[in-house]
């Protein structure tokens, strides 16, 4: 029942674009939050994530290694926010932003975590979208990132540590302030 | 296990990832160890923490936003490539595929063909036509099976003839033979639905698991699948033939191709669009658009061989459909002509006349798209059923309409094309209860035995 992103890729460049829909349904939702770590808001972080499976689509017949269809598209998530902010900077100023992030916090966003895992590298973040924002098992991560299983434990095991250290740090930081 | 090999192998514990032994072996360590055990806990309470900010439900919203930019992307890319002469245009496109390979100077268009004798020299110029149909229509005269695949520029689940510029194409499959008595099954088939006569009754097969039950075979042609007719080669020719003996402005055009060596007669035929130009369903069907029907028979043995057709635009034309591999008299496997149906089903029936019939068809347009949002808004699903035909209301429709809240209703409009303008489009705003707000046209008609209103689309 549950294909792998390979499947559905090689649907879409077979002439079944409706496919793709599956892979929208896939990583919407990490794919938001990634965006939502970087842009820091919700409603741009939608809107990227669009951006982003748009540019996906039509890139997809120039991506290479079908396997990693999840860090391409973590990547092009990547280059949509950096063009956003780039823009964004000469539109809003920092306080402004700042300001409709804490407005569109909601109780129980758990902003340090979210925080946290703005802050995370790379590596670790995608290993964490995955597992838990896409939903995927550690079989399915290795199966769609063609890794063998014990890279993706270790890797979920380091991207653990260091949330909790990141964790840790803003919590000292926190209290230094309250102080 | 000590403690670095146990606080290693955490993670994988947490995920059920070890062998039984392995396993044992560390709740045999977490037993003693009170480090350890705070670590697992710790790790546990990480992910809870995780899980709980990562859950939201993915959103068909967001996925149609991004097909509708995809649309309007590709709309772009097709509107920048150049308007160029629609005549050059179509050469264009079919020396360029695949299936006629074929050298551009072995192409012999006869520019004055009409005045040119098409299968030989004795044939009087004006009638040129109305022989090449009439061989052709001889030619499948005693065909029994015929088998075509097709791709036509629609939406995969939606109706057989919606058609849209941008779409892509979806492939399309379609079978019919006649047994010994006389007997016709026939078949269509793209990848959301399924239309089978099996000789005694008609289904349609909207996947997964809807449909409708006709227990009488029905024509070809019927839920909206013109292009079934195409299955029927003799009376689409005999068809082509009466229009061009009684339209005095039928426009048209006769040429030769030769392809692989073989000669090859085309037919072009020009029809121009059932509806006015600026009409809502302007270019979402074949015949509510001006379009090329391009028809390609093979000299020798006169038959049809392909068959496309181009929607004029503006700028250019746009192949909307074509017949790619046409096969005669091949036997059809008998599991074609049967469709394994899942358990489920939901059958959608016409609607029947209700003890309270009057007080749903007195109800204006609006006042029907007012009810029907209200029903959902209640989650009133006996009230929905009253708008809607079927037996029995969907799971997934409830929990996509259900508690919505109506933003606002506006001012129906029609068309001339839709249930042959007796239809009505309801703009309407609503806000579901997945927060996302939708904005469209509910399409109810009202030509039914009860002659109520119903919602056949716009959702």
């Amino acid at each position: 029942m549950a294909e792998n992103d390979q499947y559905y890729i090689e649907q879409c460049l077979d002439g079944r674009p409706d496919e793709f829909r599956e892979l929208v349904r896939r990583y919407q939702t990490a794919i938001t939050a990634y965006l939502t770590s970087k842009l820091g808001n919700k409603t741009n972080a939608e809107e990227a994530a669009q951006e982003t499976f748009v540019r996906a689509y039509f890139g997809l017949k120039d991506l290479k290694k079908r396997e990693s269809f999840s860090s391409w598209l973590l990547g092009i998530a990547g280059r949509v926010a950096k063009e956003q902010l780039r823009n964004k900077n000469q539109l809003m100023d920092m306080d402004l932003l700042a300001e409709q992030q804490s407005r569109e916090q909601k109780a129980g966003d758990d902003f340090e975590l979210q925080r946290a895992f703005a802050q995370l590298p790379d590596s670790y973040r995608e290993i964490i979208l995955l597992r838990f924002y896409a939903s995927q098992s550690c079989q399915q991560i290795a199966g769609n990132l063609n890794m063998p299983l014990g890279t993706v434990t270790k890797t979920l095991s380091r991207a653990y540590t260091e949330l909790r250290r990141l964790l840790e740090k803003q919590k000292m930081k926190d209290s230094e302030v309250q102080r | 296990m000590n403690c670095t090999e146990t606080r290693e192998k955490l993670v994988e514990y947490t995920e059920n990832l070890l062998t039984d032994s392995q396993r044992r072996e560390i709740e045999a360590h977490l037993k003693g160890c009170q480090n350890c055990r705070m670590e697992l806990q710790q790790l546990n309470e990480l992910s809870q923490r995780i899980k709980s900010v990562s859950q939201s439900e993915s959103s068909l919203d967001f996925e149609n936003a991004v097909f509708n930019r995809i649309i309007c992307e590709q709309n772009k890319k097709l509107k920048q490539a150049d308007g160029i002469n629609r005549q050059l245009h179509i050469w264009r496109i079919i020396m360029k595929s695949k299936i006629t390979k074929f050298a551009a100077a072995a192409v012999i268009l006869v520019a004055a063909i009409l005045s040119v004798s098409i299968f030989n020299q004795s044939v009087p110029a004006a009638s040129a036509m109305t022989q090449v149909l009439q061989d052709a229509i001889n030619a499948v005269s005693d065909v029994w099976s015929v088998h075509m695949k097709a791709r036509m520029r629609t939406l995969p689940a939606d109706n057989f003839s919606l058609i849209g510029l941008e779409y892509d194409f979806v492939p399309i499959e379609m079978w019919k033979r006649t047994d010994n008595n006389g007997q016709v099954q026939w078949r269509v088939e793209k990848p959301g639905r399924v239309l089978l006569m099996d000789g005694k009754s008609t289904f349609m097969l909207i996947r997964p698991n809807h449909g409708v039950l006709e227990k009488r075979p029905l024509p070809m042609g019927c839920f909206d699948s013109s292009f079934g007719r195409l299955l029927n080669v003799q009376d689409l020719l005999d068809n082509e033939l009466q229009n061009s003996k009684s339209q005095s402005d039928h426009q048209a055009n006769l040429s030769h191709q030769e392809i692989d060596g073989r000669d090859k007669i085309i037919l072009e035929v020009d029809v121009a669009a059932d509806v006015p130009e600026g009409d809502y369903l302007r270019n979402q069907f074949i015949a509510a658009s001006d379009h090329l029907k391009v028809y390609r028979f093979d000299a020798e043995t006169k038959l049809l061989e392909s068959f496309q057709v181009y929607v004029h635009t503006e700028k250019q034309d746009v192949l909307i459909f074509e017949i790619t591999d046409i096969e005669y008299n091949k036997e059809i496997a008998d599991s074609v002509f049967r469709l394994d149906l899942p358990e489920n089903m939901v059958w959608y029936s016409e609607p029947q006349v209700l003890p309270d019939n009057e007080k749903y068809v007195k109800m204006s347009p609006k006042e029907v798209a007012t009810a029907f949002f209200d029903a959902c808004a209640k989650e009133d699903w006996n009230e929905f059923l009253k708008f809607w035909s079927a037996t029995a209301v969907d799971e997934q429709i409830k929990s996509y309409l259900g508690g919505l809240e109506i933003i606002s209703i506006g001012e129906p409009f029609q068309s001339k094309g839709y249930a042959r303008g007796s239809g009505w489009f309801v703009p309407y705003e609503i806000k579901l209860k997945s927060g996302d707000i939708k904005k469209f046209n509910l399409a109810i008609r009202n030509d039914n035995p009860a002659k109520r209103w119903v919602v056949d689309g716009g959702i």
